[in-house]
């Protein structure tokens, strides 16, 4: 039997039963059209830079073409079926429709961050506009060869130009999705043998959504209280913003742990994958 | 049972939430035999055919298809092995022609000419999307996907459920086609008894989680009767007759459905009693009745 | 086509499909139909056409041999063979015993007598030979 035929087969196979889950990272490109069609001189807060509502997506296509049967009742999957069953009692290696799975699943999700890095990589500069003290000092401090603009004259908005700032901002994202990945890959093969994982997994879900819009919004409203006169008053850090200034320090260690945890996690779900009881 | 039977199971149980659905169930199909395994809806059919598959384990007893464990083979050996099940296959607008294109890719066995007559023969084209079929045609297509590789071994669920009258004929030919040619192996479960009796050279009834009866059909026919005692001279006696399982006492005569012992003739018990009898064959639909309403 | 008969088989009848067609071809083969020497059709053939199991058709030729109606040459198939006298009328007894069982039974159920069912048998025959103005076949 040849792996690599039988492969390109499931590949193709899972493509085509899966033709509107891969379309959706088409909606990613949406969140990205203000960002892409800003004016030259316009700045952006770094936290907004940095949050990504396509996240939610991220984890929504890796259970849909991993595990689409999780999120569903059996009774659901008798009448809309998702194809594994059929799969999995073919002539194939479990394993092998796992790595097909997760191939997909990959590509889909990083082929729009990837493409708005190389993007960047054309016109790296960026221009933030930092409301927040500590922020302000963080960028200046830890990201190379930031200058600060020239104060404007009403000197509430001071603006940081950042040689690099897009590709590092593109690459945090890269990153950002990938561990969202892994994670939402083991665990709905953690959960899979599980009586009740629809109900974890829409709990767990719903949660990651609204738990940190909730703080966000307290947080907002924080910053908008503050009154002009007290900039010395410095805020705290976003979580966003204070990881990313990690991983703008200590780029090569955030990558190697996280492409170890990525290879370790396939190895894991792999072997998972193939003794899952349908 | 040789550890050569091509499928076995061996004391197999198996619960979900709850009692158990199968207890302690063993069966065994020679090589080349068609098994007609029947049951009540619910009764664990569907549960035993999945295991066979490799869907799911049992949780004590084991289960073996040509000798290897089903949950754990590799490609090389499922490709011997066929398997049609009772609910849907694919996505809804997934195309035929896609999942045909998969199948060829996947099996080295393969008969292509076979899949495109009978791609022909139950009118599946290859362009409409699988929920654009009807019911019948999407069941049509699990099982070509699961013969057209001709295989060793074949396990369906309720195959012909959906079917037509005609379709159901057409299956059942294309079966025992496969048989003649290649010595396939079949496991089949279904409520139409009329095909069981057609084609099936062994039949199960599963009930309670277990066989009732399991044995070729045209003996299970020829030894099962159904019986009426009648014309007692001092009212109907209240022992048991030997080998039945079931019994309806009338005013006065007494019917009973009962697996004949040829040392013991319902007439040397009419004798005994001093009444008449009347024997009458039953058909597969009215043993299985008999049998599940006990 | 090696024959011109069409068997008839009945899956919801009590009895199994095999000795139906062990039957018929029993009946075809003693009122003549199938003539000494006719060639049986092939196991393969015959079980597509009736859409059974072709283990049923092998066991029904095994039956036939073992009574002595068919003989199989191997690799050149099955041929009906000649049948004593005695062999024919002992099949033939044999076949109508089912009918004759159920006749009595039904008639001591009825309380009808031995010399009432007889004149009823007789009735029966002289019916039946003015309506098809045929006799029985006899050797």
């Amino acid at each position: 039997m040849n792996k690599i035929k039988q492969f390109w087969a499931l590949l193709k196979f899972q493509m085509a039963i899966n033709l509107l889950i891969i379309l959706m990272p088409l909606i990613f490109i949406m969140g990205y059209i203000p960002y892409l069609t800003r004016s030259p001189g316009h700045a952006y807060n770094l936290a907004y830079l940095l949050s990504n509502q396509n996240i939610f997506f991220v984890g929504f296509i890796a259970i849909m073409l991993l595990a689409p049967e999780v999120m569903r009742s059996a009774a659901t999957s008798c009448v809309w079926p998702t194809g594994t069953e059929f799969l999995l009692t073919r002539a194939v290696d479990r394993r092998l429709v796992f790595r097909a799975r997760s191939l997909l699943v990959y590509l889909g999700i990083l082929a729009v961050p990837v493409a708005m890095f190389l993007f960047a990589l054309k016109s790296p500069g960026l221009q933030l506009a930092e409301y927040n003290k500590i922020s302000y000092r963080q960028v200046v401090n830890q990201l190379a060869g930031s200058i600060p603009a020239p104060a404007e004259k009403d000197g509430r908005s001071e603006k940081i130009t950042i040689p690099n700032g897009n590709t590092l901002v593109e690459s945090w994202h890269i990153w950002q999705f990938l561990c969202v990945a892994v994670c939402t890959q083991v665990f709905v093969l953690l959960i899979y043998p599980l009586k009740y994982r629809r109900f974890i997994l829409w709990g767990t879900y719903l949660g990651c959504i609204f738990v940190p819009l909730i703080i966000s919004i307290l947080s907002i409203s924080r910053i908008l209280s503050i009154s002009p006169h007290d900039v010395s008053r410095g805020e705290s850090l976003s979580t966003n913003e204070a990881v990313f200034f990690a991983f703008v320090a200590h780029q090569w260690i955030f990558w190697f742990v996280t492409i170890l945890a990525l290879l370790m996690g396939q190895l894991w779900c792999k072997r998972r994958f193939a003794r899952l009881e349908q | 049972m040789t550890n050569e039977d091509p499928i076995l199971v061996q004391n197999v149980s198996r619960a979900y939430d709850g009692p158990p659905v199968l207890r302690d169930l063993s069966l065994s199909v020679r090589e080349g035999s068609i098994y007609g395994f029947l049951g009540r809806n619910a009764s664990g059919k569907t549960t035993t055919l999945r295991m066979l598959a490799g869907l799911i384990r049992p949780h004590s007893g084991e289960v073996r298809i040509m000798g290897r464990d089903p949950f754990t083979t590799g490609a090389e050996e499922r490709q011997w092995v066929g398997y049609m099940s009772e609910t849907g296959m694919v996505p809804a607008y997934t195309k035929v022609g896609s999942v045909l294109k998969l199948g060829r890719a996947l099996y080295p066995t393969w008969d292509a000419a076979l899949a495109d007559s009978l791609v022909a023969k139950y009118d599946l084209s290859p362009g409409k999307r699988f929920s654009a079929l009807s019911q019948g045609k999407q069941r049509l297509l699990g099982f070509v996907m699961a013969i057209v590789p001709r295989p060793k071994v074949l396990l369906l669920d309720e195959p012909a459920a959906n079917l037509d009258v005609m379709a159901r004929r057409e299956i059942l030919d294309d079966i025992l086609d496969l048989i003649r040619d290649c010595g396939c192996t079949v496991l089949f479960s279904t409520h139409i008894l009329s095909d069981i009796e057609r084609v099936a050279d062994e039949i199960g009834i599963l009930a309670g989680g277990n066989l009732r009866v399991s044995e070729p059909l045209d003996s299970l026919k020829d030894s099962i009767r159904q019986v009426r005692f009648f014309g007692f001279k001092d009212g109907i006696p209240g022992e048991q007759v030997p080998g039945s399982f079931r019994a309806i006492r009338g005013r006065d005569e007494l019917t009973v459905t009962l697996r004949i012992n040829p040392a013991f003739t319902p007439e040397d018990m009419a004798r005994r009693w001093s009444c008449q009898v009347e024997t009458r064959a039953l058909s597969l639909e009215d043993i299985f009745v008999e049998l599940s309403l006990n | 086509m090696y024959y011109n008969t069409v068997f008839l088989l009945n899956s919801n009848s009590g009895v199994p499909l095999y000795l139906q067609l062990q039957q018929q071809f029993q009946q075809r083969i003693l009122s003549g139909q199938l003539l000494h020497g006719a060639q049986l059709p092939s196991v393969r053939e015959l079980s597509a056409e009736l859409h059974i199991n072709p283990l049923t058709v092998v066991k029904v030729y095994q039956n036939l041999e073992k009574e002595g109606f068919v003989v199989t040459r191997r690799g050149l198939g099955t041929y009906v063979s000649h049948q004593s006298p005695a062999l024919k009328m002992e099949a033939r007894r044999r076949l109508v015993g089912p009918a004759l069982d159920q006749l009595v039974v039904e008639a001591l159920h009825l309380g009808l007598g031995e010399k009432e069912i007889q004149s009823l048998i007789s009735e029966k025959f002289h019916q039946f030979k003015f309506q098809t103005g045929s006799k029985p076949n006899d050797e």
